[in-house]
């Protein structure tokens, strides 16, 4: 069964990494409950006993290590993921989703953008091939790709929003709002999908069936879209996989350059605050979904190439 | 096969070496030191006493800039140092060994492939405090799967090659295998994997710089210039520019000699 044991071995890898950051979080100097002005010990004893945590020092390392641990044991049968550190009275799960919805549509629209800005730039790269505006725009898509996101984000920012005065700067509120992170977001994966679209369409021009279209009158553009983009799409589709996974991690350097309440920010303010169960909760629902991912596009892979399922 | 340089390429060694005179021997191009302070020439604009403007407390943005690429260099330099070794020297163990370990450890890779990397790094960073050394053990410590995967590629790829049975019919040593007959085979395409590694560590470290999680000053990596540029964008734009036009170029030209080295050797 290899869904089950691919199931199992997800498992295993999610487990693996939620314990990992369990042990870097919990052992970083620091403790949720420490202030700017030291709280008296009494009510700071209180606040870790109310959440179950253990200040370090009172145990040997391993057993103040286990009793952290436990500590999540205690919100889990309640189907909780625990209470938020900082945000008081907050759930984790609340928070994430309030925070997620967020993301996910700043992510998607990435996704959108850079798939129809990608691909339509390399269709009509192979379909100018070797031409002055294939070879402008294959040049600019390679200065795309290297340009830092966060440079890119600055430069929008001076001139879209300081100069021409045409989008926010930053939140997330309206429509107007959306149009700069989502292009800074985009700009990477549409830049290499032009890139690999142009890429692999191109080969495909070489083969016969393209000149046997072209032969019976088809223009070069028509034979592009309805026969060798057909042939070329397996590859791109499982490009998107990676690319992706760059829009997962990539969304929270743009949360914080825009100011997104999406959970990319939520993730740095709660490991700088230690807000153990927030970490923790925002870590498991990154790696899930990363782990999901690439499970999806290994089935793409075989789901597109039937001859890859033999090989297993 | 063509020998020729394309120029581009050309000019992006020129510009790498550059950048490696300038940061190892800053003295050169200035006479500034990156923290004194000129306090008749707080925020000026570029000009001919000050090539790059000053910041807020007066300091000379060239100086910041050359002695910046120095630490964003060597942070990067040397993590991708790191990272080759513990790949090398994990791929191959892998390739070399196959059956049931390999199988092991690339599971283990798989794990770690599947791990949120930069969010991992922000962690990693503060557990090993922020500094130098600990900038460059956390972005090592990400870095070096998928270093790790080619090995074992070209590992496994070698194994079977006549050359190496005839070494093991002429009963030299595994360890002489491993290290005289499959290793060298790893060079080639590890030179453009680490062209290619070295932009993506510079980006990570600066990007996390820019943001405020990465170095802590003293210390100030092109990164930690922007972000600081970052806060009066609206008012003195000339403060980001130039980090950030060099961590373009820097970026730009490992990438073109990465991708321009790969395409070489197929």
């Amino acid at each position: 069964m290899p869904f089950l044991k691919r199931s199992l071995s997800n498992l295993v890898t999610l487990l693996a990494i939620l314990i990992g950051t369990f042990f870097l979080l919990h052992t970083l100097p620091g403790g949720p409950f420490d202030t700017e002005k030291q709280l008296p010990k009494v009510i700071q004893a209180n606040l870790y006993e109310k959440y179950g945590l253990h200040p370090k020092g009172d145990d040997s390392f391993l057993v103040w290590l286990g009793k952290d641990l436990g500590a999540y044991f205690k919100y889990l049968p309640q189907g909780r993921l625990g209470p938020s550190l900082t945000f008081i009275d907050q759930d984790v799960s609340a928070i994430i989703l309030q925070a997620l919805p967020v993301s996910f549509e700043l992510g998607l629209w990435a996704l959108l953008v850079s798939i129809i800005v990608g691909c339509l730039l390399g269709i009509l790269s192979a379909r100018f091939q070797n031409r002055w505006f294939d070879s402008s725009l294959q040049t600019l898509a390679t200065l795309f790709i290297s340009w830092p996101s966060f440079i890119f984000a600055v430069g929008v920012i001076f001139v879209f929003s300081i100069y021409l005065k045409l989008s926010p700067p930053a939140l997330w509120e309206g429509p107007n709002f959306r149009i700069l992170p989502v292009l800074t977001l985009s700009l990477y994966p549409s830049a290499y999908l032009a890139i690999f679209t142009r890429h692999v369409l191109i080969d495909q021009l070489k083969s016969d069936y393209i000149r046997t279209a072209r032969a019976k009158g088809l223009t070069l553009m028509q034979a592009i879209v309805s026969h060798a983009f057909k042939n070329a799409s397996p590859p791109v589709l499982t490009l998107l996989g990676p690319l992706t996974a760059h829009l997962i991690t990539g969304s929270f350097v743009v949360e914080i350059i825009f100011s997104i309440p999406g959970l990319g920010r939520h993730f740095v303010s709660a490991i700088t605050n230690r807000d153990y169960f927030l970490v923790m909760g925002i870590t498991l629902v990154y790696s899930t979904l990363l782990i999901l991912l690439n499970w999806i596009v290994d089935l793409l892979y075989v789901w597109l190439d039937p001859r890859l399922k033999q090989h297993e | 096969m063509n020998k020729k340089i394309p120029i581009l390429i050309l000019f992006c060694f020129a510009f790498i070496g550059l950048l490696f005179l300038g940061s190892l021997l800053p003295t050169l191009l200035t006479s500034y030191d990156p923290n004194a302070q000129f306090f008749d020439a707080i925020l000026v604009t570029p000009n001919s006493k000050h090539w790059f403007g000053t910041d807020e407390l007066g300091r000379d943005l060239l100086a910041r800039t050359l002695f910046g690429a120095r630490i964003s260099l060597a942070c990067a330099g040397i993590a991708t140092g790191f990272a080759l070794g513990l790949g090398v020297l994990y791929g191959g163990i892998s390739g070399f060994l196959g059956g049931k370990v390999d199988a092991l450890l690339m599971r283990v890779l798989d794990m770690l492939y599947s791990i949120p990397d930069l969010l991992f790094f922000i962690l990693l960073g503060l557990y090993l405090g922020r500094d130098f050394w600990g900038m460059v053990l956390a972005l090592s410590c990400l870095n070096w799967v998928g270093i790790a995967r080619l090995t074992r590629g070209e590992f496994l790829k070698y194994k079977v090659m006549p050359f190496i049975e005839g070494a093991k019919s002429c009963g030299t040593q595994p360890w002489r295998i491993f290290l005289i007959h499959l290793l060298p085979q790893t060079f080639v395409p590890l030179k453009a994997a680490l062209f290619l590694r070295i932009p993506a560590l510079i980006l990570a470290e600066s990007t996390l710089s820019f943001i405020g999680l990465g170095l802590k000053p003293p210390h100030a990596s092109w990164g930690t210039l922007a972000g600081d540029g970052y806060q009066a964008l609206a008012f003195y734009p000339h403060l980001i520019l130039f980090p950030a036009l060099f961590i373009f170029m820097t970026i730009f030209s490992f990438q073109k000699i990465g991708t321009w080295l790969s395409e070489k050797t197929l």
